[in-house]
């Protein structure tokens, strides 16, 4: 079997503020217009669910989130951590990419996520990030920059975060937010 | 040295925790609360630098940031050693140390004091004239000249305190905890909306701290149980922040401001250790509310600069909050009631006022009375001319005023004294409100630019916005913030204040000398004078700015605090032009200085620049790999071993890729997933080479090119399927290549049916080449044919690696066979791993970016970046055949077709061979025609890249050269600084142009 890698191998403990990288889980790029019915149907019967449209609105459900990064475009990510299985990506990429109807593309290991636990969770970030958190409602997410690094925030509520940050700026940022969380 | 002038009781210091500090190597001690200037005071030091130009001994004018004349250098230590620092603003620690500037060999005997003498042919911009001629002694002025600018010294050493940035959203600022700032604030705390309350000083309380309990009532309290009252009352509101010794350095636009914390300064050495010594705060605040407050101002007569005079309100500071006399011998100097509320404090704590010099007529104000009926002597309608004394004031020279103020009048009187409490009225501190863009007016009655305009959601409020009288700051708070901030909360506070007198102003007092004997300072920082200032003007400077920048009024740290507004009033009374009509100088940030280290904040070392990198990083770093940066990334450059020279592991690794098997960590280059019916046509539009015919599972090499024509980017692309493709990018071209790609759907080709996603990160590119790499394949991803036609050069298969899904293209940077595995990221280290394993019978060698410069150059591919830099076209690249004619379109295609894209003598790439196959050019190095014996030599062009070829055993080079098309077998020179290279332009393709090794 091949082995998995995963960026952060640590879970990290500061003042009223812990941190780990959350297991890599399936992540799909959604990609349509809303003004498509058969694209937002299908996608809708498939997943069981309305697609939302407001942009950075997240749409919780048992089995999977959504998240709406822009006008036609959302993040699917797994919430089943055992089964990680990619057979959702075969029936969307099916439905939708075979048929012309959008685009279904697997990015489970494009991002990193970290999460961020505790009431400082929001005061470590906003050391670098300009976004004024309390303005995003609890269950939305937003695009921002953190220590010059593009990610998406989701903030389940203000001491439970995710940071969605590209694998590859994952380590630079890991380090940052260590260094800037022992300051707390 | 011991605490002579300190009051036996009284003042806001602990008594029962003593500080000791050093002030030019003397021993001194001080108490927890003092600050260096007061416990200076306290050991009966006023003697503390020497000015700027003159070198004239210097001593404390105020308490707090408008200080210009104490400025220190503090700490030994090379690396923590800071210039320039206010002794007002510092608080005493144990173990600090301080000394003076601007003066050698010391403060008491200042060698550079003859500028003093010269001081007649040193007058304002005399360094403009001065230093014209003749002409080639310049470099000697300069040397002396920068010799003698600036003041203190930079640390040497690395700055080992720690800093960070922080930002904050607000719905209301308030910027001062003066009275109004801490009436404003609890009325906005009470409101229920989130308040940031920021004060620059350790304490809280603005005028009021230091003020006369006597005096001064509020609610019944002394002002110090209020201003403890109120700050107790603000924090039980949860939705406030309250911040102190934090200055507000910069106000911009959309109420952002720049804040800067102090977090540690004022504590011991051990109790900094591993704490973060200032805070940058970035703030965005829905409103503002400025309660500035207001700096006293001076008085402008001969030698106002003496060591001992002092800003009334200061004094009056020094004794009730810090318990310190300032003289014993005191001679007050006004224009106003305020000074006199200073007399009372010291005839309070038994100081002896010798005399209170008032330029009034007289006042009726209740503190004046007060002082009548103590047996304090006033002097009405009186004005000092001259303050004599060195290194500290020792007699006052006084003459009468004329009935018009223009000049003195009778005898001499002349007292003795050790201290001049001077106080000039009050200027609001605007300064903030005009750096977010407030327009000034100025009242022509009272004296001062008070804020009139703004864009913004701010109010002044307070002493800042031009009213001085306690019950009547706090009566306008309440309406003023109640209106702003749509609150309705009642105003029940109770003031009992003073009743006060008039006000008179005179810029510049008479004197009975012409004013070319007398040194009037109206800029202490930069010993600016009176008679600077009316020098400018009979030199044509009109304008304020000009004016200010000829004398240096107003400029460095002053920024206008003390200076400006007697520059102004003199400017005014010679041309006789309203004081609002002349405006102000430009307020600059910072308000306050900033460090460097708070602007960097954590911004060092391993985060000054952001990194990435890739999922196969840590093997690179657990076997020995140099990287080097690409963009951001950290990318493997090569792999020494046993301290192998980067020559030699070069060498050995592209020798090994070509003989047996070399491989490559590619996962940096940009992948984009493209999906859509209208992805061929897209490509089409993208690259200058046709895509509709490229075949399911068939890669293409593409040129993109910008708008006028030159090579942007470049890179294969596969299709996947009918309407799916993946593009790969150049490594530093990923993010904006897939902007400008996004941009073009969504503006210029909306009618596309297409969609980007970015795979960068998502795959791990494992590249693996050279004549064994097919066998180390068919070991690894066993569910593929590799046979040549099953698999042919610039095809693609999907994979399986242990049940994990991979991609793998037959495409070649290298001209070998070879082969690019990707896969999701998290795989990437254990597929390279396997491939090692897999490959370490055919001693396949891992090779880092430099080699893969080598390997490609000798196959004469390009790197956007390096054989481009934004001037080149594909024909300059000899790459017509990229080019697709016969499409209607694609991004670029227009410019090909402009008369200069289209000439002939264009820089053009070639190959280069040097008559010695041993030398290796430089890149960068010019080419040239014929070598003549000096410069200029006409330029024909430069070498892109340069290597010696371990598998052609030559040096061999790619250059853009004039006409270099036509060039081919020509001899060209390459002057260098100590010899001329021979060099023979050649096919860029050194290697295998049949392309037999790629095909297998």
């Amino acid at each position: 079997m091949v082995e998995i890698n995963k960026t952060i191998n640590e879970s990290k403990y500061f003042n009223n503020l812990s941190m780990e990288e959350k297991t890599p889980i399936l992540k799909l790029n959604l990609r349509g217009k809303v003004n498509n019915k058969d694209f937002t149907n299908n996608v809708g019967k498939i997943l069981g669910l309305i697609l939302p449209v407001e942009v950075g609105s997240i749409l919780l459900k048992e089995y999977l989130s959504i998240i709406t990064t822009g006008p036609n475009e959302w993040i699917i990510i797994s919430n089943n951590k055992e089964n990680n299985d990619y057979e959702l990506e075969n029936i969307l990429f099916e439905a939708i990419s075979k048929n012309n109807l959008g685009a279904v593309t697997n990015i489970t290991d494009q991002f990193t996520i970290f999460s961020l636990v505790g009431s400082n969770a929001l005061q470590v970030l906003s050391k670098s990030s300009p976004f004024n958190f309390d303005k995003l409602p609890n269950n939305f997410s937003a695009q921002t920059l953190l220590n010059n690094i593009d990610i998406t925030i989701v903030k389940k509520d203000k001491e439970n975060i995710d940071l969605l940050v590209r694998r590859s700026f994952s380590n630079h940022l890991w380090s940052w937010l260590n260094d800037s969380a022992r300051f707390l | 040295m011991s605490n002579t002038f300190r009051l036996t009781s009284g003042g806001e210091i602990n008594r029962a925790e003593r500080i000791s500090f050093k002030f030019n190597g003397k021993n001194l001690f001080g108490y927890k609360g003092d600050t260096l200037a007061s416990a200076l005071l306290a050991n009966g030091i006023h003697l503390v630098g020497r000015s700027f130009k003159y070198h004239r001994p210097r001593g404390f004018l105020g308490s707090g940031s408008e200080e210009p004349n104490a400025i220190v250098q503090l700490h030994k230590d090379k690396a923590k050693t800071e210039p320039n620092i206010r002794a007002t603003q510092i608080e005493i620690f144990e173990g600090l140390e301080a000394k003076s500037q601007n003066c050698w060999p010391s403060v008491n005997f200042d060698i550079s004091e003859i500028n003093n003498f010269l001081s007649p042919i040193l007058p304002a911009g005399f360094y403009y004239k001065t230093f014209m001629w003749p002409a080639k002694f310049w470099k000697k002025y300069e040397y002396f000249i920068r010799k003698s600018a600036g003041l203190g010294f930079a640390p040497t050493k690395r700055d080992p305190d720690l800093y960070e940035h922080q930002y904050y959203h607000c719905e209301v600022l308030v910027i001062g905890s003066g009275p109004a700032g801490l009436t404003a604030a609890m009325i906005a705390a009470q409101s229920g909306k989130k308040v940031l309350l920021v004060d620059e000083k350790p304490e809280h309380g603005g005028s009021l701290v230091g003020s006369n309990d006597q005096v001064t009532r509020i609610d019944n309290k002394t002002p110090k149980e209020w201003i403890q009252n109120t700050y107790l009352e603000l924090l039980k509101n949860k939705n406030i922040k309250i911040l102190n010794r934090t200055s507000v350095a910069a106000y911009h636009n959309y109420n952002y401001l720049i804040m800067m914390q102090n977090l540690t300064d004022h504590l011991n050495e051990n109790d900094k250790k591993n704490k973060i010594r200032q805070r940058l705060w970035k703030v965005r605040a829905e409103k503002v509310i400025l309660a500035t407050g207001s700096i006293e101002r001076t008085m402008v007569f001969d030698c106002n600069d003496r060591p001992g005079i002092m800003l009334s309100s200061a004094v009056r500071k020094y004794l009730n909050h810090y318990g310190v006399k300032c003289g014993n011998n005191v001679i007050i100097f006004s224009n106003n009631d305020d000074a006199y509320e200073t007399a009372l404090s010291l005839h309070d704590k038994g100081v002896k006022i010798k005399a209170i010099i008032d330029i009034r007529k007289e006042s009726n104000g209740e503190l004046v009375k007060n002082c009548v009926d103590l047996g304090i002597k006033i002097m009405w309608k009186h004005t000092i001319v001259k303050a004599e004394g060195h290194k500290r004031i020792n007699e006052v020279v006084i003459m009468k005023l004329s009935s018009d103020n223009n000049s003195v009048v009778g005898d001499k009187i002349k007292i003795s004294c050790d201290l001049l409490c001077v106080s000039g009225g009050y200027t609001p501190a605007v300064h903030l409100f005009t750096q977010s863009g407030g327009k000034l007016a100025f009242d022509e009655k009272k004296f001062y630019f008070y804020p009139e305009k703004t864009s913004l959601d701010q109010i002044s409020i307070g002493s800042c916005s031009g009213i001085f009288n306690l019950k009547k700051i706090i009566q306008n708070t309440y309406i003023k913030v109640n209106t702003f901030l749509k609150t309705n909360i009642k105003d029940k506070t109770i003031v009992s204040d003073y009743k006060s007198g008039g006000f008179d102003n005179i810029w510049l007092l008479p004197s009975n000398k012409i004013s070319g004997k007398t040194k009037s300072f109206i800029d202490f920082q930069n010993d600016s004078t009176a008679n600077d200032i009316k020098l400018a003007l009979r030199e044509g400077f009109k304008s304020i700015e000009h004016v200010k920048r000829y004398t240096t009024t107003g400029m460095a740290t002053d920024q206008g605090k003390i200076a400006n507004m007697h520059a102004l009033g003199i400017i005014s009374d010679i041309t006789k032009t309203k004081m609002g009509e002349l405006g102000t100088t430009t307020f600059r940030p910072p308000f306050t200085p900033l460090t460097f280290g708070a602007l960097v904040g954590r911004n060092v070392k391993e985060f000054f620049d952001v990194t990435r990198e890739t999922p196969m990083h840590i093997w690179h770093k657990n076997n020995g790999a140099k990287f080097e940066d690409v963009g951001q990334w950290k990318r493997a450059w090569y792999y020494p071993i046993n301290n192998e020279s980067m020559y030699n592991a070069v060498q050995r690794e592209s020798k090994a890729a070509r003989e047996n098997a070399g491989i490559l960590d590619a996962s940096t280059l940009g992948k984009i997933d493209i999906q859509g019916s209208d992805a061929s046509e897209f490509l089409n539009r993208v690259y200058t080479n046709a895509w509709s015919k490229l075949g399911i599972s068939k890669c293409r090499y593409g040129l993109m090119l910008n708008e006028d024509g030159m090579v942007y980017d470049d890179g294969v692309t596969t299709r996947l399927g009918e309407n799916h493709y993946i593009m790969t990018t150049t490594t530093g071209g990923a993010a904006t290549v897939m902007s400008k790609l996004e941009d073009y759907l969504q503006t210029e080709w909306p009618e596309l049916k297409v969609f980007l996603t970015s795979v960068t990160d998502h795959f791990a590119t494992v590249s693996v080449c050279g004549p064994h790499s097919k066998k180390i394949l068919e070991k690894v991803v066993k569910n593929i044919n590799f046979a040549d036609q099953e698999f042919p050069h610039m095809s693609f298969k999907e994979g399986i690696i242990d049940n994990i899904k991979c991609r793998v293209m037959r495409i070649s940077f290298t001209g070998e066979l070879s082969y690019e595995i990707n896969i999701q990221a998290n795989y990437g280290k254990a597929v390279w791993e396997k491939c090692m394993k897999a490959g370490k019978e055919f001693n396949i060698t891992p090779y880092g970016t430099e080699a893969m410069h080598l390997l490609r150059a000798e196959k004469g591919f390009v790197i956007v970046g390096q054989e481009t830099d934004g001037t080149v076209t594909p024909g300059d690249l000899q790459m017509d055949w990229i080019i697709n004619k016969k499409k209607y379109d694609f991004i670029g295609k227009r410019s090909l077709y402009r008369s200069d894209t289209m000439k002939e003598g264009r820089k053009q790439m070639v190959g280069l061979l040097t008559e010695n196959p041993n030398e290796v050019l430089e890149e960068g190095a010019q080419i040239v025609a014929e070598i003549k014996k000096n410069p200029p030599m006409e330029m024909l062009g430069h070498v892109t890249s340069s290597y010696f070829s371990p598998n052609l055993k030559k040096s061999i080079a790619l250059a853009v050269i004039k006409n270099g098309k036509n060039l081919k077998g020509k001899k060209l020179y390459i002057p260098m600084k100590k010899k001329v290279i021979e060099v023979i332009v050649s096919d860029t393709i050194f290697l295998d142009k049949e392309g037999s090794r790629l095909n297998g």
